[in-house]
Parts: structure tokens; sequence; C-alpha cells
């Protein structure tokens, strides 16, 4: 289970967990590689599957200020979207706006790393294994990000506008503790099923469980 | 040789059947079919240096409209099938590959291809997509019509230098006005033929046989009685660098030809004789890209017809999506003594193609060029310019 802890201390910290299940896990399409045969590219690759409940992002909403900068100001490792077994991996990053990714390449071959998205657009050019680029999101949305050489390399970038969030664990279990009592609206986004919206209300002191279906 | 060869493809079949049926039964590998598709929509200034962009049904990259679309089947765990149909306004439409692809082992890069096929040697065939392709036009030496047509054959050299510029509008040597004369690699044309190819890092391979020869694909039926062996060898010893060398040799004349041709002779003594060299460099937010051909083609009158072609392709792209990109090619005869003099058996041939694209989303592109080619006459230079734009939407 993930476990988002705080550093700071906040007075009446309370705790939102909850599963997110979804239909099940599902083989992603391929598009079929009519050229093969070049050494661009690595043999019997497979695209992580479709559907998981460890792909959905779990944020909250109406924060109050000071918690938010409190989680701001928790040290976490800046997130990386490596390209990995011509895969980007992982599937979903989420960040707060205003955060970094780095977009390492881990495979043998060549990769590219671009954004055509509203949110941000990049293109990182071409790199080999060893090196990395990183690119800022100043901007919350949905980043959908690709490989040039590799068309079926797709990953999703969530900027959201709060520094509250997880992702659940693969049995879809999350956990969020250190929250101040009150009112927050809670999104759950997934790459592949529509995002749900709930409203939830947070102890001042224990644990509010929820179950989401997407 | 002709008859022999069905029942090689009948056995082939057979392979694919053996080797796809009992997978398909199998519960993991289950059989889909995909349909996608490529819309281009051109534009172009000039008519005339149109022309010489022209592929041998009239159309060409620059055409108001061509729309690809691709038929790809997972028939098993191990045979994928794939169709590409082009429909386009001057050349209607055609089928432009229709083949089999066997991986027998998941894991190793191996596979073999089987049916109507790109053609194996050079780069370009996977780059000829608009969606790959960050220009409009095609390299010379897989569209330029030289004035050497497969269907009629000059008779003295006087009579191929009177052509010589003609190969667009199709050369007349006595047979009349008929199909435009051959490029070096005709990527209007691809052939029906059996490749191994793969890659055994940094190595690549791809060795196989078609009916006919690159520059004249004789698309439906065999129809010189001979095979075409062609490969090419690959080396990327660095992530950004790969280069290559490809061959071909194998007869393009009809074996119509066959009463017309000095005694004793047949078609499979006049093959086409091609040697390709490819280089790719890839760094950061450069592209640059070259290929050189020299090709022979063995005549029964006029004896060895020479042409070497090159280009060289640079692509630098921007941050945010904007690209700019360059090609410079040039194609050059071989002479040929006539009454008149020594001259070269066709018009050499100059282009450059600039221009600059814009990914507007994943799967759109547009892009805008200036082509400028210059035919060198025997006594003068014939420059021709031309602006393009092309959007690009894949589906």
């Amino acid at each position: 289970m993930l476990l988002l802890v705080l550093s700071a201390s906040i007075a009446d910290a309370g705790t939102l967990r909850g599963v997110v299940r979804t239909q099940g896990a599902k083989a992603a399409p391929t598009s079929m590689n009519a050229y093969p045969g070049r050494a661009s590219s690595m043999a019997g690759m497979h695209m992580p599957a479709h559907g998981l409940a460890s792909d959905a992002v779990v944020w909250l909403e109406h924060v109050p200020a000071s918690a938010d900068s409190a989680f701001a100001t928790v040290q976490r490792p800046r997130p990386k979207l490596a390209q990995k077994d011509q895969c980007f991996a992982p599937r979903v990053v989420v960040i707060a706006a205003g955060g970094s990714v780095d977009f390492p390449n881990m495979d043998p071959i060549y990769h590219n790393v671009f954004s055509v998205s509203p949110t941000k657009r990049f293109d990182l050019g071409k790199y080999p294994r060893g090196q990395s680029r990183a690119v800022q999101f100043t901007k919350p949305g949905l980043v959908n990000v690709y490989c040039d050489i590799h068309s079926d390399m797709a990953a999703f970038i969530l900027v959201v506008p709060s520094h509250v969030f997880t992702q659940p664990d693969a049995e879809g279990d999350f956990e969020i503790t250190d929250l101040p009592g009150g009112h927050y609206t809670m999104h759950v986004w997934h790459p592949d099923l529509t995002e749900v919206v709930r409203e939830v209300e947070v102890p001042a002191d224990g644990a509010r469980d929820v179950e989401i279906r997407l | 040789m002709r008859r022999a060869l069905k029942p090689a493809f009948a056995l082939l079949a057979l392979i694919l059947s053996l080797l796809g049926v009992p997978e398909a039964r199998a519960a993991d590998a289950a059989s889909t079919l995909r349909v996608h598709g490529l819309l281009d929509l051109g534009w172009h200034s000039d008519d005339e240096a149109f022309a010489a962009n022209q592929f041998i049904a009239g159309d060409s990259p620059f055409s108001p409209y061509r729309l690809r679309l691709y038929f790809d089947g997972q028939a098993s765990a191990q045979v994928q099938v794939f169709v590409q149909a082009l429909l386009t306004e001057a050349g209607g439409t055609r089928v432009d590959g229709a083949y089999a692809l066997i991986t027998p082992w998941e894991d190793k890069d191996l596979h073999l291809m089987a049916g109507k096929i790109a053609w194996p040697i050079g780069t370009w065939a996977p780059r000829t997509y608009s969606d790959k392709n960050p220009l409009i036009g095609v390299p010379l030496m897989y569209q330029y019509h030289t004035s050497l047509r497969w269907d009629d054959i000059p008779r003295t050299t006087d009579e191929l230098v009177a052509a010589a510029g003609a190969g667009a509008a199709g050369p007349d040597y006595g047979g009349g006005i008929g199909s435009p004369g051959m490029p070096i690699v005709d990527d209007f044309g691809w052939d029906f033929g059996v490749v191994a190819q793969g890659s055994v890092r940094p190595l690549e391979f791809a060795f196989g046989a078609t009916q006919s020869a690159p520059s004249w694909a004789s698309p439906g039926e065999d129809a010189n009685r001979g095979l075409t062996a062609l490969g090419r060898l690959g080396y990327a010893p660095v992530p950004e660098l790969r280069v290559g060398v490809s061959g071909a040799r194998g007869a393009y004349l009809p074996r119509f030809f066959g009463p017309y041709l000095p005694v004793g002779k047949s078609e499979q003594d006049y093959p086409q004789e091609l040697l390709m060299a490819d280089l790719e460099v890839q760094r950061g937010a450069l592209e640059l890209r070259a290929e050189a051909a020299h090709n022979d083609w063995k005549t029964p009158y006029v004896g060895t017809l020479g042409v070497q072609s090159g280009y060289v392709e640079a692509r630098w792209t921007f941050n945010a999506g904007w690209w700019l990109a360059s090609r410079a090619e040039t194609e050059r005869f071989s002479k040929v003594t006539g009454t008149s003099g020594t001259y070269p058996w066709d018009e050499n041939v100059d282009r450059f193609e600039n221009g600059a694209g814009y990914r507007v989303s994943r799967n759109v592109l547009a892009k805008a060029v200036w082509q400028h080619t210059v035919q060198h006459e025997a006594d003068k230079t014939e420059p021709y310019d031309m602006y393009g734009a092309q959007l690009s939407v894949k589906f």
C-alpha cells in the first residue's frame, strides 16, 4: 500500500484511504510493425496492459493552503518516466504543477520523447542509453507523451494543481495520511477509464474509507 | 522457370498455413484485424515540376489527395498479414503491398516476409509514408523516370540519346509512346517475393528474391521467368549511427521481348545490377540520412547503361514540434557514343528540396516545401521550381 507521510506535523490529522477497482487488466492494442528487422527496435516487446488499478491517480482538491504547502515540502524523489524495454515506465506519472519529470533512456536503442498536448508541448530529440532529459510542467492538465521512433510507446503525465495526490498499488489500495479534517473534492483519474470526482469528508482524527469503481 | 515459381509460392503458402492454423486455435493467440489509414492532402504550384515528381500512374506525394488504407491482421502468434491500398486522384485504387510476416521466435528479431513486399534494399521503404518523410517529395533514385523503358527497347544509341529527358512522358523507341521510363528503384511498384530479414545487434540483414527487378516490379505476374536476388546488410555499432549496403541483380525486361533479342539471348542475359549504400546519423534534434546508388542496366543493343544517384537529407527538430528539413540529390548518367558525339544517355538531374513542418497533433503533420529541380540538357540547363504543401492525417 502506498503511503504518503508528511514530515511536517499537522494537528488533527486524518487519513483518507480506499481502494480503486477497475474492470481488470486488458491487453494493450498493438500496432504491428510492417518493417521489422531494424536494430533501432527491440524484438518481442509487449506494451503494458491497460486498465490496471495502479495506473489510477487519486488527488484532492480544496486542500487548505497551509496543508498543501506542508505536502509540498515533503521530500520526494523527482519523478522519472523512463524508456525501458521499448515502453515508457511507469505508464502514468503524477506531479504537482511546477514540478519536473526526468526522462532517462534505459534501452540500448535510441528513443525520442515528445508531447503535443496543450498543457505542455515539447520534443526532447533523440538520445541514447544513459542519457536523460528533464521537463518542467507549470500548467495543470494532462500531458500525453510519445516516442517519435516507436509509435506504440505512450505515457501520461497528470499535472495537478495540488500537492496531495497518490497512486494505488497493484491491488488498487491507496492511503493519504496527515490530512486536516474537512471537506475535500477527490479526483480519481485513470488513462483508460472515466474519471470519478467525489466529495469526501475526512475526519479530524481517524480514517475515512472509500471505494471507487472505475 | 515461371512455372517453377508457382510451386515455390504454393509451398510457402503451405508453410504459412501450417504455422498459422494451429496457433490460430490456441487460446492465447486471438486473431485480430486492424484497419487504419493515412490521408495526405497536397498542393503544388507548378504542373511541369509536378510531372517530374509523378509515379508511373500519374500520382505523386504532391497530388491533391492520397489515401492509404492499412489492413493489419494477426492470424496467429507467429503470423501477421499486412495489406495496404492506395487511393489517389490520378492513379485510382491500387494494392501497394500484401504480405505475410512470419516471426518464428518471439524473442528474436528474425522474420520471413512473403507476398507483394516492399523492396528490402536501401532505407526508403519504411520512410515512404508522409508521416515518416520530413519533406514531401520522394528521392530521385526511388521515383525519377529515366528514359529507359521496361516495355520498349532502344535499338541504337542515337535513338536513346534523342529520347533523353523524356522519361516522365514515356520515350518512344518505335513501339509507340507507352509507360514512363524506369526509376532505379520503383517506390511505386512493389514486387512479389520472399525475404528473410532481422537483426542481431549491431547487424541488420535482409536477403530474398523477387519476381522482377527493383526498377520494374512486374506486379501481377512473373513477366520474365526469373528471380531477382536482393538484400541489405546493415551495421549499427552505436544507436546514433547506422550504415548499410544493399544489392540486387535480376532481369527487368519482360519475356515478350524474346523474339526481338539477339540470337541465342534471353531476357535473363540483360539484368539490372544495383549496388546501394546508406547512412543514418541521429543525435539530439538532428537527423542526417544519405543514400547512394550505382546502377547498371544491361541492354540488348546499346550496351550497359549506368546511372549513379545519391541524396543527403537533414532534419532539425525544434522543441515545440517544428522542424526544418533539406534534401540535396543528384542523378548522373553514363555516357554513350552516337553518330553525333558522346553524351550522357539521359539528362543529368539535380534536385533540392527544403521545407518546414509542424506537428499539429500526434497524428496530424503539416509541411511546406520549396523544390528546385535542374535538368541538364545537352546544350542548356532547365530549372523547375515548385512550392508544395501537404497535410498528413493518420487515423
